[in-house]
């Protein structure tokens, strides 16, 4: 038995290794071209999504590309607004696109053997969503070796040629705004958390807190742990709302989670305004039938469309800032039908 | 049945026990054959449908997608042949993880990685000792110390990823010895040495007598506590030694890597032939079936085929395996 599986791993063994060293000098030779991945550094420039298309001006590809995205989870709205972006762009320019995503957000390793696979197929150019800012580090090195151009789209940020994505402290930022907006003569104000270690989480949080410090008239009385789930945030609220009967206003990090605190509100018999991130479906009906004061989204379709709009740009020679902003859109009653049709879907041609 | 072949194996005569055994010899041969046959069809399979599946870049990458979750299973080997479970293990490679990659940061690399091994044999002792003496189930225990060293994790990260790992921790587990990436490399040494302590050893024999019915093997005068805690020490060990590669191939240490790593890695295990129950398992089995898993994945991915469809093929690749392992035994 020994000897059956023995010579059956060595054989598996040998296979890869002849075949891997005309891999390794073939990834060598490939084409040179003179990306940077450095958009995950501080301070690099910027660039407004809105002006993107303005800025690279006119693209007319000079062959079909090949272009890989590798995207976070398809369970959340938000990246299946991506998604469409992404898929609408390729359209347009006439790229070939493969878009893949792990089973989950938490999925890292499933989407490292994802994001390595597609490498080994050497696409033109890779969008990348990682599930953290470590996890697709090897495939990174790889798509890097291979000189393709790399577009970071939103969350983890890691060394890419572009990253697009939103100033995730200006999401809270924002909120904490509006919250002093809605109640001039100041009040009781609390959070709810996205999952501990999200760098989403960790800015969205800062930027609250510090919106909420700029306001005098706002009082920081909870930030307790959502985990970007509807139940547990849910649960949540409910605690802060019986613990804080002058509540005023909630933030939660993202969508799927002020949906949870929405319903807890409603169920408190209490008016607390709810603002949430991201702009998902939900929460657009959330906004339009007051369950929800508001939610900032960045317009992930938008996301999605200029991820691969950058790359065929990249591809194209043309010059593209490292880090291209999405909008932290402040998105109210007041405002929702300018952003979105009926079925709370984002509406696709607001920056044409 | 092996179970009490195994202890019978003391009292009775030599010919008998070892027709036995040869005749399970033969059984695992053949279920192992069919492993490394299903593995043949499908890599031929999606190399019909997609040429650049057969390089040798991506038959190599599956091996090293292979080898984080070979390496828990083949611990995981260890803990379901004495009947009990381990669901720790995804959270104890985040914290031995973050542990080594904390200690490279002070220490010379091989005691960092040491130490992120040694954390997580802790982490098994912790689980064994809880089980064997409380009354407390294998599963109830894990899953407690689950949420525990996801938790521990966290802190001791401060929530954020470990940075800054030297050059020298990457280059010792994730470099590459004569074109074989080393993760591969341990992975298919450390199979060997499981299958030979599982097959060949004292302690192996007497870990699945344990497994196949405690108060016999107790009878016989094993150990059956220290056996027990052995087998979770070393299911903590191997998480360990996972974590650490894994700081060592993304260059920064998570706190919440692993979470996708346990159903996998049972999933390996189960494939390759061990069973739930316990008393009967197989540490090649277990290797090749995160071999499977490994190329259905990176097979459907060339195919295009999404996320969500493929977690369908894998689950339906684990019960076909054990259907034809069934059936397999039936005839016999």
């Amino acid at each position: 038995m020994r000897k059956t599986a023995a010579i059956a791993l060595a054989s598996i063994l040998a296979l890869g290794v002849s075949a891997c060293s005309s891999a390794t000098s073939a990834e060598e030779s490939g084409a040179g071209g003179s990306y940077t991945y450095t958009s995950d550094q501080e301070g690099v420039k910027s660039l407004d999504g809105v002006a993107l298309a303005s800025t690279i001006g006119e693209l007319k590809p000079a062959k079909k590309y090949r272009v890989a995205v590798i995207l976070k989870a398809l369970t959340n709205q938000y990246w299946q607004g991506i998604q469409k972006g992404a898929k609408a762009a390729a359209d347009k320019y006439g790229v070939e696109v493969t878009i893949q995503a792990a089973s989950s957000e938490k999925a890292q390793t499933e989407q490292l053997t994802i994001a390595q696979t597609l490498v080994g197929q050497k696409f033109d150019a890779y969008v990348v969503a990682p599930e953290s800012t470590s996890n697709l580090n090897p495939a990174l090195n790889q798509m890097r070796s291979q000189q393709a151009p790399v577009v970071n789209v939103d969350d983890a940020r890691v060394p890419a040629t572009v990253f697009i994505g939103p100033n995730h402290e200006e999401n809270g930022i924002q909120a904490a705004d509006e919250l002093a907006k809605l109640f001039p003569d100041g009040g009781e104000v609390a959070q709810v958390e996205g999952q501990s270690g999200s760098s989403a989480a960790i800015l969205r949080i800062k930027g609250f807190k510090e919106g909420v410090a700029k306001h005098s008239n706002l009082k920081l009385v909870a930030s307790v742990p959502g985990n970007w789930d509807a139940n547990a945030s849910y649960a949540a609220a409910q605690q802060i709302i019986r613990q804080n009967p002058n509540l005023k206003g909630i933030y939660a990090n993202n969508d799927t989670m002020a949906i949870g605190v929405a319903k807890a509100v409603q169920e408190s018999g209490k008016k607390v305004a709810v603002i949430g991130t991201d702009g998902v479906p939900e929460a657009i009906s959330g906004v339009r039938n007051e369950s929800m004061a508001a939610t900032v989204s960045p317009l992930p379709y938008y996301e999605g469309f200029w991820a691969v709009e950058s790359a065929i740009g990249l591809l194209e020679g043309k010059e593209i800032a490292p880090w291209v902003v999405a909008p932290a859109q402040l998105i109210t009653k007041e405002n929702v039908d300018q952003f979105y049709d009926t079925e709370g879907q984002v509406i696709t041609d607001l920056y044409k | 049945m092996s179970n009490h072949t195994t202890l019978e194996r003391k009292s009775a005569t030599e010919t008998p026990l070892s027709a036995v055994r040869g005749r399970l010899d033969v059984a695992a041969t053949a279920r192992q054959a069919g492993l490394v046959g299903v593995i043949l069809v499908l890599v031929l399979g999606f190399g019909l449908a997609r040429p650049l599946f057969l390089d040798g870049g991506n038959l190599m990458n599956i091996l090293l997608q292979a080898s984080v979750v070979g390496v828990l299973a083949l611990g995981q080997t260890f803990v379901l042949i004495t009947g009990g479970i381990d669901l720790s293990i995804g959270s104890t490679v985040a914290m031995c993880a973050v542990v080594s990659g904390l200690l490279s940061h002070s220490l010379p690399v091989p005691l960092a990685i040491i130490g992120g091994i040694a954390v997580g044999a802790l982490a098994g002792l912790v689980n064994g000792l809880l089980i064997t003496m409380t009354n407390i189930t294998p599963f109830i225990v894990t899953l407690g110390s689950m949420s525990i060293y996801a938790g521990i994790a966290l802190i001791i990260a401060g929530g954020q990823a470990v940075y800054d790992i030297p050059t020298g921790f990457q280059d010792a587990l994730a470099g590459r010895i004569a074109g074989v990436p080393i993760p591969v490399l341990l992975f298919v040494l450390l199979t060997i040495v499981a299958a030979v302590c599982l097959k060949r050893t004292v302690f192996g024999e007497h870990l699945t007598a344990v497994g196949g019915n405690a108060e016999v093997a107790r009878l016989a005068g094993i150990n059956v506590k220290r056996y027990t805690a052995a087998a979770y020490v070393l299911s903590g060990a191997a998480a360990g030694l996972a974590g650490t590669i894994l700081v060592a191939r993304l260059g920064a240490a998570d706190p919440t890597l692993g979470a996708d790593l346990l159903l996998t890695a049972i999933a390996a295990t189960v494939m390759g032939g061990t069973k739930l129950a316990g008393g009967e398992g197989s540490m090649y089995g277990a290797a090749f079936g995160a071999i499977i898993i490994a190329t259905l994945t990176a097979g459907l991915t060339t195919l295009n085929v999404q996320a969500f469809y493929q977690q369908v093929a894998v689950g339906s690749a684990i019960i076909i395996a054990l259907l034809i392992d069934q059936v397999a035994r039936g005839r016999r």
